[in-house]
């Protein structure tokens, strides 16, 4: 008995070890490569050991001003996730106390809006935002990324208020709170928990769009990950490089995120609105 | 639903709007996708409304795809309400 089980876990612990092998791979020689020359990175008998170089790095981030491009990502994302949690809040909690056919209906087409594909949306965004003329600025980014993320901060929130007992609002409002005063001196202390998990999501969402920002955005107005995209498709080895090493510098914020708030990333996937 | 139909619907409407792998890895010269034609179609050929209609379409194939979890959606939340 004792023997299989032990059998059991050397099986499990290696296939696990031989997937994180195979999964991190890509990720992994992308890191190693950024570091290289083009001629040791893509030659043709694969090169285990090769040149030092930072050269990558320097050109993208200090010739090619990619510092912008991440100021651009961080100011885009952190109103996006700001302006989607305050609103989502709001309807989250709302939707999970009334009763009603008003609030279902709502819900139901909420989660068919967080289905559809964000290309579905973009050549009425494109068109409606150039008649405007307000295209390649940052709000009309904003705008878009908070459309497409709200039914899925709603779902999420809603789900995370409805777990809260509506007697705790009861019990304000007989302390002499107003509906208002017990969502935000009761009811929001004990949400922060949710709140955090879906703002991690909406982080994520923002962060890594790459159709809306590559096609609402140009130059300096451009996040990283569009900003990287044109130097991956360039035909010089010099700019593929460079977004070899762009993409890695996008990839080191998120796995610093991930690391940090795994527990409420998990939680998040558990107790979230695409719960089976 | 058992969740493994779930996960295999989850799983079917991402693969639908796969979008990245194909603009960068191939530039959608050997594979493309539903998403990447409307993008094609809107920035490169610079034309609205057949990528407008590209969209509808797209819409139309999603909606096929969400009957099932809708209905299931549905009758869970009917509970509550």
């Amino acid at each position: 008995m004792r023997r299989s089980t032990s059998l059991g876990q050397i099986l499990l612990y290696g296939g696990l070890l031989a997937w994180l092998l195979l999964a991190s791979l890509p990720i992994v020689w992308a890191a190693v490569i950024s570091f290289r020359q083009y001629v040791d990175a893509f030659s043709a008998p694969l090169k285990w050991i090769a040149p030092f170089t930072l050269e990558n790095y320097t050109g993208l981030w200090i010739d090619k001003a990619f510092y912008v491009n991440f100021a651009n990502t961080m100011l885009v994302t952190v109103c996006t996730v700001v302006i989607s949690l305050s609103t989502g809040c709001l309807a989250g909690y709302a939707l999970a106390r009334y009763r009603g056919n008003v609030g279902f209906w709502l819900l139901m087409v909420a989660l068919a809006f967080r289905a559809l594909p964000h290309s579905t949306l973009l050549p009425s965004f494109f068109t409606i935002f150039d008649a405007l003329g307000i295209r390649n600025t940052y709000f009309s980014l904003i705008f878009v990324l908070v459309a497409i993320n709200q039914p899925f901060t709603i779902w999420m929130l809603r789900s995370f208020f409805a777990g809260i007992p509506a007697e705790l609002d009861e019990a304000a409002q007989v302390d002499g709170c107003t509906r208002l005063q017990a969502f935000r001196r009761v009811i929001m202390p004990v949400m922060w928990p949710g709140v955090v998990t879906t703002g991690l999501f909406s982080f994520l969402l923002a962060y890594n769009d790459f159709l809306l920002s590559s096609a609402l955005t140009n130059a300096d107005k451009m996040t990283m990950p569009a900003a990287i995209a044109n130097s991956i498709h360039a035909e010089s080895e010099v700019l593929l490089m460079q977004g070899v090493a762009g993409s890695v510098s996008i990839a080191i914020p998120l796995i610093l995120l991930v690391a940090f708030f795994q527990r409420q990333i998990v939680s998040g996937l558990t107790q979230g609105a695409v719960k089976g | 639903m058992p969740l493994i139909t779930f996960v295999t619907m989850i799983h079917l409407m991402d693969a639908y709007r796969v979008f990245e792998p194909v603009l960068v890895l191939t530039q959608g010269t050997f594979t493309t996708s539903v998403q990447y034609l409307t993008y094609y179609v809107l920035l490169e050929e610079n034309n609205p409304f057949k990528a407008s209609a590209a969209a509808v379409l797209t819409v139309l194939g999603i909606a096929v795809l969400l009957i099932p979890m809708l209905r299931k959606t549905w009758r869970e939340q009917r509970q509550g309400f």
